[in-house]
């Protein structure tokens, strides 16, 4: 008998039908779980797997769909065990010996973190569970199906590839609009799952087959690898009291006619499809002629959503997550000020980045750790794709590992050590990974020696299994100060790289200029030699006007921007950029605020007859206008106020009466949070005035929403507040579990803990989390908020006191800490 | 689909919605979140909500699914039909009031939903998200302005309800061809209808599958900005009938109530 692997992929192989489907017509009831019928009604299971191999299905998937550890707690291993069996059993008794018995994955129906509460690694964990008792009941492939979720689906994959040997297929389900619920493009699945080597991707459930073929045909042209797809029967209608599908046999198997057209390898059906409508599509589809995948040869890194490819034009690729040269930033890292480097991340989104750079290394925090929690966080608030740029190959395996999509690989090199650790992970993970030009023997000076580097690069990989596109060579930019003929042998490395060896390129452009006065003139200058050499990717400084401007401009020369529009419009852009004079720049004066376009909008107005520019401070703040605060900050300091001086006539002063007028009721919310905004701004001049040395300290407070809540808006704009009257927060974010609260309270030795609750369902959560609090640290005192609190539900939980908004948190802290305010 | 099979789909099954285009997001009930009550926003705010309902607006993408059930217990007695008194599990009240779907083992123990079924033959069960998206343009603000992040948070919970309201008019349109009539919507958490009651209703709508809800394991939904809730159906107009916040009998406790008295 042929294995799966030796017919997948050469000739027609064909999927089963609807299941659930098939059960609800024989009586499984709404909410009922259909799994549980492996046990009840053998007879049934088994009757329709045999039903399907008489209509010529190919690959029976055993009724384990919903089998996972969070609906089956108590019964996994026997209602996986006997799904398979049963599916075995109909194989023997058909006589189909040829068949595949697929253990048939669903998803867990959890949200994986960080958008949800499934952490990725508990995810791959449940999936584990169910791959390995179906795999050991005698499964010949896993059939991972309806993940509508990319993120999920790798956690599925990567599962099941540690689990076991066996063949691993995965399909996705598409909405009409051609994405998955949670964003990705079927580019993006496929170039995920492609990287994580599944034998076979595709698409099923959904749509009937009619409304797939646009979703389809993407797919096909994408894939390299073998295609299925196993549409749904239409949509379900009532006849008779029971469900119906509105497409038959007969029309359901001309569609996939024309589906299997399109370069597709297996097909097969999905909810209300049934026995006739697999039998019509076989008779229909064996009769044309198979076409196998073929390689696509495209260099694709995705995030979460969408795919960017690399090649048709120089991208850029935002270098400014990195500590190197940085106080500010390195101050950051080491002070987990995680919205700094974020804010890093959305600014240069703004600038124009098509990639984005992440390195967190420095010699005294928890790379693996720090990279890992940013990584996640950028990934929940933008959707380029990132580089993760890590000398360490274990930070690397863990960035690569939670990553939601197919990374970019900062770097391998062509060291011995560096293959051998770096290449494994691209093998497994998927991504397309930096190969620098140098070897044990240093960087050669000429561009044979580079590129008799990157050949041997390209070659290891390959020996990898891991092809020449998910390289990019970098020629390495050498100083030109110390050798003037260093940037030629860099230029000259990037062409015949493309030229012959086939690989795409990038560089670190602005190592050139080092030593030199303006450095930008030469940076600009280089980078549009390389594009002009045909370089792939650039990793500059997309805030930079000079580099983006060499680098548009170089696009128009280069015939990569079509009719100029790319240039024109950003030309545009500029124009618009200027704001009236009476105006503050909001994104010129507040960093932070420039992230997002629509962020730099100013949302406070001057007071009436006055013109921003002339607002003092504490007017600026009064009136939440962020941009003027800062300057007007600068503007005190140059002036020679001092810094303490400044907090503590105007600035703290100013929050107060604006907190006295939210808390009187004639200001509300949004505009308390506009001045604490504008205070932010003002603390950030201040700070950068001080020069690292410590500020004074009002004192220490951990914030945290507890176990359960991972809605934490409140809990944010709290510790901004607290952050305004110059308290040090420590925040330990959302669904922080009670031991966490205690452990932190006590080592950090905090007077003070704030807690926030959400739901009704987490009041015991911040019941515990109190009474241990007091228990490990007798004389501390808990502030309880949050949209379900009450008085009466703080006093019951045992609260020192209840706090209902911000304000009234700023004012107990001042209590506790014997300020007055 | 065409109208006229929408409610026999939903009968056979959980049915997939969404309007045809982005509803419009309230200011006013935007201001209403961020607890401005019935006070005029400040210009600053107002232009705050203007480009936050803007900005939410592009990224929001709406999905609804819906099903309809029959209540078992309404014979032809029009008087209480649907709404009987059972028997509660050991240690509960011994006697409730409480509802029962058609086909499934669901009861509802509810004496708040009960009441806003009476007269009721059917119920329409949905789930309404405004998507992923909103989720994430929060967090995104966090990051720069929490004024921001803020008012997209009212935003979000006006866009939901807007979508909402939507699905509402939608169903009551059909509903009223055939001689049907809505009652007010009412979602778990209202009144004594308890949360718990999430799990079965994503598990009957299946909202991962059909529009990406989840539910967390404090019955918590993500996206954050989704509903669920039961639409009583009747072939008696209950007149005009009010929704949200008049029906729930802890709005003169919620800060956020459009009722409460101030």
């Amino acid at each position: 008998m042929r294995s799966f692997l030796d017919r997948l992929g050469k000739e027609w192989l064909f999927c089963d039908g609807g299941l659930g489907s098939q059960l609800q017509a024989r009586g499984l009831g709404g909410g009922e779980l259909p799994e549980n019928w492996n046990l009840t009604h053998p007879d049934i299971i088994q009757d329709i797997h045999r039903a399907y191999l008489e209509a010529g299905a190919d690959i029976i998937a055993a009724n384990t769909f919903g089998a996972n550890p969070l609906k089956h707690p108590d019964d996994l291993r026997e209602v996986v065990e006997k799904g398979v069996a049963l599916a075995l059993e109909a194989r023997r008794r058909t006589g189909r010996s040829d068949a595949f018995i697929a253990l048939d994955i669903g998803p867990t129906g959890k949200l994986l973190a960080p958008m949800g509460d499934l952490p990725f690694e508990k995810a791959v964990s449940l999936f584990r569970e169910v791959i390995l008792i179906g795999a050991g009941a005698g499964a010949d492939l896993i059939l991972i199906e309806t993940m509508s979720d990319i993120y999920e689906a790798k956690a599925a994959v990567l599962a099941a590839k540690e689990s076991c040997s066996l063949p691993v297929c995965a399909t996705v389900t598409f909405g009409a609009d051609g994405r998955l619920l949670t964003g990705a493009q079927p580019e993006t699945a496929v170039a995920v799952l492609e990287g994580l080597h599944v034998d076979a991707l595709g698409v099923n459930c959904g749509l009937g087959p009619v409304q797939m073929l646009p979703v389809v045909k993407r797919i096909a042209e994408a894939a390299s690898v073998p295609v299925i797809v196993n549409p749904n029967a239409g949509l379900p209608r009532v006849e008779n009291e029971t469900a119906v599908y509105d497409i038959g046999p007969d029309e359901f198997a001309a569609s996939m006619g024309r589906i299997a057209e399109l370069g597709v390898q297996v097909v097969g059906g999905c909810c209300g499809t049934t026995p006739e409508h697999i039998r019509r599509t076989v008779e229909t589809v064996r009769a044309l002629p198979f076409r196998p995948a073929v390689p696509k040869h495209r260099s694709v890194v995705t995030a979460w959503a969408g795919a960017v490819e690399i090649g048709p034009r120089t991208l850029v690729i935002g270098e400014r997550i990195n500590p190197t040269g940085k106080k500010k930033f390195q101050k950051a890292l080491r002070e987990n000020d995680i919205d700094y480097v974020l804010s890093e991340g959305l600014s240069q989104e703004a600038a124009g980045a098509d990639i984005l750079d992440v390195n967190v290394g420095l010699p005294d925090i928890d790379e693996a750790a720090v990279m890992a929690e940013i990584v996640t966080k950028l990934q929940s608030i933008l959707a380029l794709p990132l580089q993760l740029d890590t000398a360490d190959p274990a930070v690397l395996e863990r960035a690569m590992r939670l990553y939601n999509g197919k990374p970019m690989i900062n770097s391998v090199n062509g060291k011995k050590e560096s293959l051998q650790a770096v290449l494994p992970l691209v093998r497994k993970y998927g991504g397309v990974v930096v190969g620098l030009c140098l070897d044990e023997n240093g960087i050669p000076d000429t561009a044979d020696g580079r590129l008799a580097i990157a050949r041997r690069i390209c070659e290891t990989a390959a020996s990898y299994g891991i092809p020449k596109e998910d390289i990019l060579i970098d020629g390495l930019t050498m100083t030109v100060s110390a050798d003037s003929r260093s940037p030629r042998v860099t230029l000259e490395t990037v062409r015949r790289a493309k030229t012959e060896l086939g690989v795409n390129t990038v560089l670190g452009v602005s190592n050139v200029s080092f030593g030199l006065p303006r450095r930008p003139l030469i940076n600009a200058a280089f980078l549009s030699a390389a594009i002009a050499e045909g370089l792939s990717c650039a990793i500059i400084n997309p805030e930079s006007p000079e580099m983006m401007d060499a680098y548009r401009a170089s696009l128009v020369l280069n015939a990569q921007d079509p009719q100029c529009m790319g240039y024109i419009t950003a030309c545009q852009a500029l124009l618009r950029t200027p704001l009236p004079a009476s105006l503050p720049d909001n994104a010129s004066a507040v960093p932070q605020s420039a992230a997002t376009p629509a962020a730099a909008v100013s949302y406070g107005t001057p007071a009436p007859g006055t013109s921003a520019s002339v607002l003092s401070l504490s007017k600026a703040i009064e009136h939440g206008v962020a941009g003027r605060a800062q300057e007007a900050a600068r503007e005190d300091l140059a002036g020679g106020m001092q810094p303490l001086d400044l907090i503590n006539t105007e600035l703290i002063p100013a929050l107060d009466r604006v907190g006295k007028g939210y808390e009187q009721g004639t200001l509300f919310l949004p505009q308390l949070l506009m001045s604490a905004d504008a205070a932010k701004a003002a603390f950030s001049a201040v700070r950068d005035s001080m020069k690292g040395q410590p500020g004074e300290s009002a004192g220490r407070i951990l914030l945290a929403t507890v176990r359960g809540d991972i809605h934490d808006i409140g809990k944010n704009i709290v510790k901004v507040l607290l952050e305004n009257y110059g308290y040090e927060v420590i925040d330990l974010g959302k669904d922080v579990p009670p031991e966490t609260v205690a452990d932190t309270a006590v080592r950090e030795n905090v007077p003070l803990v704030g807690l926030s609750a959400l739901m009704t369902t987490t009041l015991p959560a911040m019941e515990q989390t109190i009474r241990l609090l007091h228990e490990r640290k007798p004389g501390i005192r808990v502030m309880a908020g949050g949209a379900v609190m009450t008085q009466d539900y703080a006093d019951k939980a045992g609260a020192d006191a209840y706090t209902p908004d911000a304000m009234a948190a700023v004012r107990y802290a001042g209590s506790v800490f014997g300020r007055k305010q | 689909m065409n109208s006229d099979r929408l409610l026999n789909a939903a009968a056979a099954g959980p049915v997939l919605w969404s309007p045809s285009q982005n509803p419009e997001i309230s200011a006013a009930e935007t201001a209403r979140y961020l607890g401005l009550g019935s006070a005029m926003p400040d210009p600053p705010v107002q232009r705050s909500i203007e480009s936050c309902i803007a900005e939410l607006g592009r990224v929001m993408e709406p999905r609804c699914v819906f099903r309809l059930y029959s209540i078992t217990g309404h014979a032809d007695t029009a008087a209480e039909p649907a709404v009987k008194n059972c028997a509660g599990p050991a240690g509960e009240p011994a006697a409730e009031t409480c509802v029962e779907l058609a086909g499934t083992q669901l009861r509802i123990r509810s004496r708040a939903l009960s009441a806003n079924l009476r007269g009721c033959s059917k119920i329409l069960l949905f789930g309404a998200t405004a998507g992923p998206g909103a989720d994430r343009l929060i967090r995104r603000a966090e990051v720069t302005s929490m004024a921001r992040a803020a008012v997209l948070q009212a935003a979000g919970a006006a866009a939901v309800e807007a979508i909402c309201d939507a699905l509402n008019r939608k169903v009551d349109g059909e509903l009223r061809k055939e001689g049907l009539f809505c009652r007010p919507r009412f979602s778990p958490g209202y009144g004594d209808f308890p949360l718990s009651y999430q799990k079965d209703i994503s598990r009957m709508l299946d909202l991962p599958k059909n529009i990406g809800v989840t539910l967390t394991d404090s019955l918590m939904m993500l996206p954050s900005k989704s509903v669920t809730a039961v639409i009583g159906i009747s072939d008696r107009s209950a007149g005009c009938p009010p929704q949200g916040c008049e029906v729930c009998d802890k709005h003169n406790e919620c800060a956020y109530s459009r009722t409460r008295a101030v």
